[in-house]
């Protein structure tokens, strides 16, 4: 298939973390019961006239800053026509040619190196309701509870020629939408979604292939997924002969294949008009400026902070931006413990494997920054070891109680009471009195196993420095007795 | 150019139906509807736009504060179809 380039573009959905619909003053949330989040404007009955919600027209600021577009400060709402139930106005409120957010550019990395993915604009709009199709009185049942919801669709330039790229580039936006508050872009909980666009040309050609749209897929992994399989389907007819057909379709996740859409008739036949009941938005340079002042740090700030000033290793700050919520936190606690590195460790190592595992959320961790950082202060000047340090982490979890407490109930502190290391040291050098001949007479590695006696018996309560200091000191005194 | 197959083409995309014998006269009105749009495309707008703008300022748009939704079976009345609190339509096929 190498003798053809693919050619990738992405349009993402993101919902934006308003606390209402996109036109009305229903309330926007996951879940809920089918039709309990409606109002007359959600369910399109006539007579009804939608307002704009201000905020979501400020997270289109923030988006446009956030991703090196322009911002478009005349903007305008137009009605795209297109009739499925999920619609029930029989149209969508959307942008056409002044959207809010103007051409732009981002910054990928993936293995091949870096590369720029120009943004041709990201847009507002309402999402659809949701249908479900009943198998028994073959209907299907609309629930519009989803209607209204604020999206903001970021149509990407058909720069990417991988799905390696197209994974990139998906986890750059959401990551900067992320970090500018906007949205929390989490695949998994229907807050990011994207279509995909995929065309072979040959290399030598300036022309594109004909295109074939893949719709509503939800995962990283579909999305790459569905890209390697498109490229490897439309080499083949292209191998043949033959011609790719302009078409939508979805991705089966089952088999791992994409199908045709047996999809409506002329579907992109649009019709956009301007919409006649929302006036344009105009957006001062002031507003603009006042809106850049309420940025937080991003993402690449955020990377070039922690790999120059904390001098982290990459693989690792890689890690901590991948989740804003993370970074927040990690950020917290190194202001109450700044060993960067020792934090970040434990982040990545110990904490992460509880998110990862899927027991816990990155904004739902149980216990406070400073609790953390207190752990691993705990761990780093020896008060606990690292294994006991693991072991308080996971009762801070189930017990949410404080490192300190933990350590002392359990008994993981270490000991630097030296009269009870040396009690067992003495006990130890006696019980096994054939080692410690055998050591004495120049077996240097039975000290490995005298020493492991004496950890076990104080089992991680004592530092291991001590003990090894007072076991030398006990040897050499019978060595030196024995001259 | 508007013609007996735009106009059924349209027809198809509004999902109405339209008698043959309604299509000619249908031309004939749609083209002078295209004609009085095309009449308006002709003003340049441009101008307004950068002197002006002619919209609403941002911080005039509503605030982002929730107001309790509808009663669900109020929202239901209306529908001639419905089932366990959804609405009901013919089968969409995918």
């Amino acid at each position: 298939m190498s003798h053809y380039v693919p050619v990738i573009g992405l349009e993402i959905h993101a919902q934006l973390l308003t606390k209402t619909k996109i036109f009305c003053s229903c309330e926007v949330d996951f879940g809920g019961e089918q039709n309990t989040r409606c109002c007359p404007v959600c369910i399109g009955l006539p007579g009804t006239l939608p307002v704009l919600n201000k905020q979501v027209v400020k997270y289109g600021v923030k988006a446009a800053l956030a991703l090196n577009c322009g911002v478009g400060q005349y903007t305008k709402i137009d009605r795209k026509n297109y009739f499925y139930p999920d619609l029930p106005k029989a149209y969508q409120i959307s942008q056409f040619d002044l959207p809010i957010c103007k051409a732009g550019k981002i910054k990928i990395e993936t293995d091949a190196g870096e590369k720029y993915i120009r943004i041709h604009h990201a847009h507002i709009e309402e999402d659809a309701g949701k249908l479900i199709h009943d198998q028994i009185e073959n209907t299907s049942l609309a629930d519009y509870n989803r209607c209204g919801v604020p999206l903001l669709e970021i149509v990407s330039e058909p720069d990417m020629s991988s799905a390696e790229e197209a994974r990139a580039y998906i986890e750059k936006v959401a990551g900067l939408l992320q970090y500018a508050d906007v949205s929390l872009c989490r695949m998994e909980e229907g807050s990011l979604r994207a279509d995909v666009n995929v065309s072979l040309k040959r290399p030598e050609s300036i022309q594109l292939g004909t295109k074939v749209e893949i719709k509503n897929l939800n995962s990283l992994k579909a999305i790459v997924r569905a890209i390697d399989y498109e490229i490897e389907r439309q080499g083949k007819i292209l191998d043949a002969g033959d011609v790719v057909v302009q078409e939508t379709r979805k991705f089966n996740d089952n088999r791992g294949i994409t199908q045709s859409m047996r999809s409506k008739e002329n579907a992109d036949d649009y019709r956009y008009f301007k919409e006649p009941d929302i006036i344009p938005v105009v957006i001062s340079d002031d507003e603009i400026e006042k809106i850049k002042n309420e940025m937080p740090i991003l993402i690449d700030e955020r990377v070039d902070t922690y790999l120059n000033e904390y001098e982290l290793g990459k693989a690792d700050v890689k890690i901590l931006v991948a989740d804003r919520a993370i970074s927040d936190f990690y950020n917290e606690a190194v202001v109450y413990y700044p060993n960067h590195k020792a934090v970040a460790n434990f982040v990545v190592v110990e904490l992460l494997k509880y998110i990862n595992e899927g027991e816990l959320k990155g904004d739902e961790i149980p216990f406070t920054a400073e609790e953390f950082a207190t752990l691993v202060k705990m761990t780093e000047e020896e008060v606990v070891n690292r294994n006991n340090a693991k072991a308080i982490l996971k009762l801070m979890i189930d017990d949410k109680k404080a490192p300190q407490v933990i350590a002392k109930e359990q008994g993981f502190l270490m000991n630097s009471d030296t009269s009870a290391i040396n009690e067992v040291v003495i006990g130890v050098v006696d019980e096994f009195k054939e080692e410690v001949e055998g050591y004495l007479a120049g077996k240097d590695k039975l000290f490995g196993f005298l020493m492991g006696q004496c950890t076990k018996r104080l089992a991680g309560r004592a530092n291991p420095k001590t003990i090894k200091g007072i076991l030398e000191e006990k040897l050499n005194k019978l060595r030196c007795s024995l001259k | 150019m508007l013609d007996t197959e735009l106009i059924t083409y349209l027809a198809n995309l509004s999902k109405i139906e339209i008698e043959e014998a309604e299509k000619e006269n249908l031309v004939s009105e749609m083209s002078a509807i295209v004609d009085l749009m095309d009449a308006i495309n002709e003003i340049s707008i441009e101008d307004d736009i950068n002197l002006n703008g002619k919209g609403v300022d941002l911080e005039s748009l509503r605030e982002d504060q929730i107001i309790e939704s509808y009663n669900r079976a109020l929202l239901l009345t209306n529908a001639s179809h419905k089932k366990d609190g959804f609405f009901v339509v013919p089968k969409i096929m995918e």
